[in-house]
């Protein structure tokens, strides 16, 4: 089970926004409102839990006149938990265990899994 | 003046987009290099990733930018989600070591710099560590090491340029060529000398000679890559890269270095040891005075020289004298001055010269007594009136802050003509118009030119409109009526002293001139102020001015010519960039009302 963060989260519930659509890294980073670069090392720790998939683009580069984009999907599995683990933390937000530093009230970027 | 205006906004507008075109070069070189911190087996994926997303990005360099910096910094992050424990990331060795180099300069330096100005102390480091510290910087900045610092930072910053340039490129061969050609250039800027620790060039020979020295290391290097690599090698694109973006960062490493020392210099911390000759005939208490009151000039009196035989106390000199600031000892006479250079180390003696008349009788023995010891010798002069350019062969130095060939005044001249270029231009057709007006209006030529003196006394025309007609023979001149003297149109013009200032701009286009400098003086009287001086002019070196200290001060061609020495030698002791903007500033302003006042008479 990968690390689940807030920024995890974000990326996630980009992708189950448009269920079944593949994206590239850029425009999910976009899509989850991250800083660019930050979203690389979630997609690969994801990747690696066997969440997401990725392959490269099937185009011919010379007809499109641009270079392969690698897509990211997420597998079945994925979608399932992903589904899984938002609608938990949603429920748990709303049931008032708000994630708060309480030394210094803001909100506590880390949800620990159950 | 609107067209100068439009000239200056389109070149500004050609100038950021080639700047925005480069930026985005750059950050496409970034985010392939940094693919190479990641594990070998996942370089080639990422770096194919990153370069389609590259290329969705909009166009201009800032979004790229941002777009490598957001990579770069998680960078790192990626590396330890994709690294298992068995497969450690193959290191580059020079980007290691860059990174390794850089970081601990900036350790070293922010160890050394970090300094309050309180008082006597200035280093928050315990008595002993503080003056050995204080002597790695002296050793670094000032002594015998400026040769190997400046050699370990162009090694540093072309490593880095080579990483940057050549770092996406695949299929690199197994030499490291971005070490061969640091180790290129370090070898030839060596042979040529520029570390040597007493190379004194001025700003534009040396650029020029980086430029020669750098390309001569980049041809070679690509020539050997070309012989010895089997693999494919790296595109032209790739060189010149490399060259200019190793130019650029031998350049900011100059540009640091020199930074760096003018701070310490004015924080006190490093300083030249000088000694300075005191006696009837010199007063050399006024030079420790000047020399402690302008730390930028980086000499610390740390012994007096007694140049009388009276009685004095020996001392010795202790390293402190360099930063506490106190008071010289007295450390002998002029006759033991090789056994004072020999206890000291200290090379240099500085000689303040009175106002005249000076003896140079006095001078004569230190002379011949600082070549018996090998000691450098500068005659300096305090009253802002360097009285001969030169005594006994020795030039005399005016200890002011400014030195009229140091860089910022090139950057002045350099100023100076590209806004005389652009002025000329947009007044061209006023100025042709009077000429032709001039013209047509009788016989002679348009312009009438009189010599002036310039820099070191330089001799140069000043044109002008002219206002008179010449009669060409005396019969001409008997045929005019009674003997009339009319004037050509330029007389008539309300403002033909405004064309005259206009026609200067060529004076300053070809360099005999600056915009903003000492009044400009006729020949003759240059020389007959530098003979009979009281004040003398120190403006010697510098380039007379279209408009100066003195002309926004009322002070003009009709007012004595010592109220203008008065000012010009002001405006020499306090230039600076700021200065020359707020003249101008005040010479508009100044022409502004005068027109008002004319049109309304």
């Amino acid at each position: 089970m990968p690390r689940l963060t807030l920024q995890t989260l974000s990326v996630l519930s980009a992708f189950l926004g448009e269920p079944g659509k593949p994206k590239y890294g850029l425009e999910l980073g976009r899509a989850a409102g991250l800083p660019s670069g930050t979203v690389y090392p979630l997609l690969a720790r994801l990747e690696k839990a066997g969440w997401l998939s990725s392959d490269l683009e099937d185009i011919d580069e010379r007809v499109a006149g641009r270079r392969r984009r690698r897509y990211y999907r997420l597998t079945g599995d994925g979608a399932r938990l992903a589904e899984q683990q938002i609608a938990s933390t949603i429920g748990r937000l709303s049931a008032g265990e708000a994630p708060t530093n309480e030394r210094e009230g803001r909100p506590q970027p880390k949800v620990g899994l159950p | 003046m609107t067209w100068a205006l439009v000239l200056a906004i389109v070149a500004a507008g050609f100038l950021v987009a080639d700047l925005l075109g480069w930026l985005a070069w750059l950050a496409l070189r970034i985010v392939s290099l940094a693919a190479r911190a990641l594990p070998a087996s996942e370089q080639g994926r990422y770096r194919e990733e990153w370069l389609a997303e590259y290329e969705t990005l909009p166009g201009g360099g800032g979004a790229s930018m941002l777009f490598a910096v957001g990579v770069v910094s998680r960078v790192r992050a990626l590396r330890r989600v994709l690294t298992t424990a068995d497969e450690r990331p193959d290191e580059d060795l020079a980007l290691h070591s860059v990174w390794w180099a850089a970081f601990r300069a900036a350790r070293v330096a922010q160890l050394s710099m970090d300094t309050r100005p309180a008082g006597d102390t200035y280093v928050r480091f315990p008595g002993g560590m503080r003056l050995w510290c204080l002597r790695g910087l002296q050793w670094a900045l000032e002594g015998t090491g400026r040769g190997a610092v400046r050699a370990v930072l162009d090694f540093a910053m072309v490593c880095l340029a080579a990483l940057i340039a050549f770092g996406g490129i695949e299929g690199s061969s197994h030499i490291n060529f971005d070490l061969v050609l640091a180790l290129a250039v370090l070898l030839v800027s060596a042979a040529r000398g520029v570390y040597s620790s007493n190379a004194g060039l001025s700003a534009r020979t040396e650029v020029v000679t980086e430029v020669v020295l750098v390309s001569i290391a980049v041809i070679v290097t690509a020539g050997l890559e070309a012989a010895l690599s089997h693999t494919t090698p790296a595109t032209p694109d790739g060189w010149l890269g490399a060259w200019c973006l190793a130019l650029m960062g031998i350049g900011a490493g100059c540009a640091l270095l020199a930074w760096a020392r003018r701070r310490a210099r004015a924080r006190r911390l490093i300083g030249k040891p000088v000694l300075v000759l005191v006696g009837t005939d010199f007063s050399g208490e006024r030079v420790v005075e000047r020399l402690r009151s302008i730390p930028e000039l980086g000499l610390v009196p740390v012994g007096l020289v007694e140049d009388s035989m009276c009685g004095y106390a020996r001392h010795e000199v202790h390293p402190r004298g360099l930063i506490d600031g106190r008071e010289p000892p007295t450390l002998g006479t002029s006759e033991e001055l090789g056994q004072i250079v020999a206890l000291t180390g200290v090379r240099d003696l500085i000689v303040n010269l009175q106002r005249p008349p000076f003896p140079h009788v006095a001078l004569r023995p230190i002379v011949r007594r600082s070549k018996e010891h090998n000691l450098n010798l500068h005659v300096v002069s305090l009253n802002p009136e360097p009285i001969h350019a030169e005594i006994f062969g020795l030039r005399v130095l005016a200890l002011s802050p400014v030195d009229p060939s140091a860089r910022r005044l090139s950057f002045k001249h350099a100023l100076d003509r590209a806004l005389a270029a652009l002025i000329l231009i947009a007044s061209s057709p006023l100025l042709i118009a009077a000429a032709i007006a001039v013209k047509l209006s009788g016989p002679g030529p348009v312009f009438s030119k009189r010599p002036r003196a310039g820099r070191d006394r330089h001799v140069f025309w000043v044109y002008r409109f002219r206002t008179t007609h010449k009669p060409r023979t005396s019969k001409d001149s008997a045929a005019l009526p009674g003997n009339v003297r009319r004037g050509t149109p330029a007389r008539g013009l309300p403002r033909s002293s405004l064309l005259d200032v206009l026609l200067q701009f060529f004076s300053v286009l070809s360099g005999d001139m600056s915009i903003v400098g000492p009044a400009v003086e006729s020949e003759q009287f240059a020389r007959m102020l530098t003979e009979d001086p009281s004040p003398a002019p120190v403006s010697g070196h510098w380039k007379p001015g279209i408009t100066g200290l003195a002309q926004v001060h009322g002070v003009d061609d009709h007012a004595p010519a010592m109220a203008r020495v008065v000012w010009d030698n002001h405006y020499i002791a306090h230039w600076s960039l700021k200065l020359d903007l707020k003249i101008l500033v005040l010479a508009a302003a100044n022409t502004i009302r005068r027109s008002t006042r004319q049109t309304a008479a």
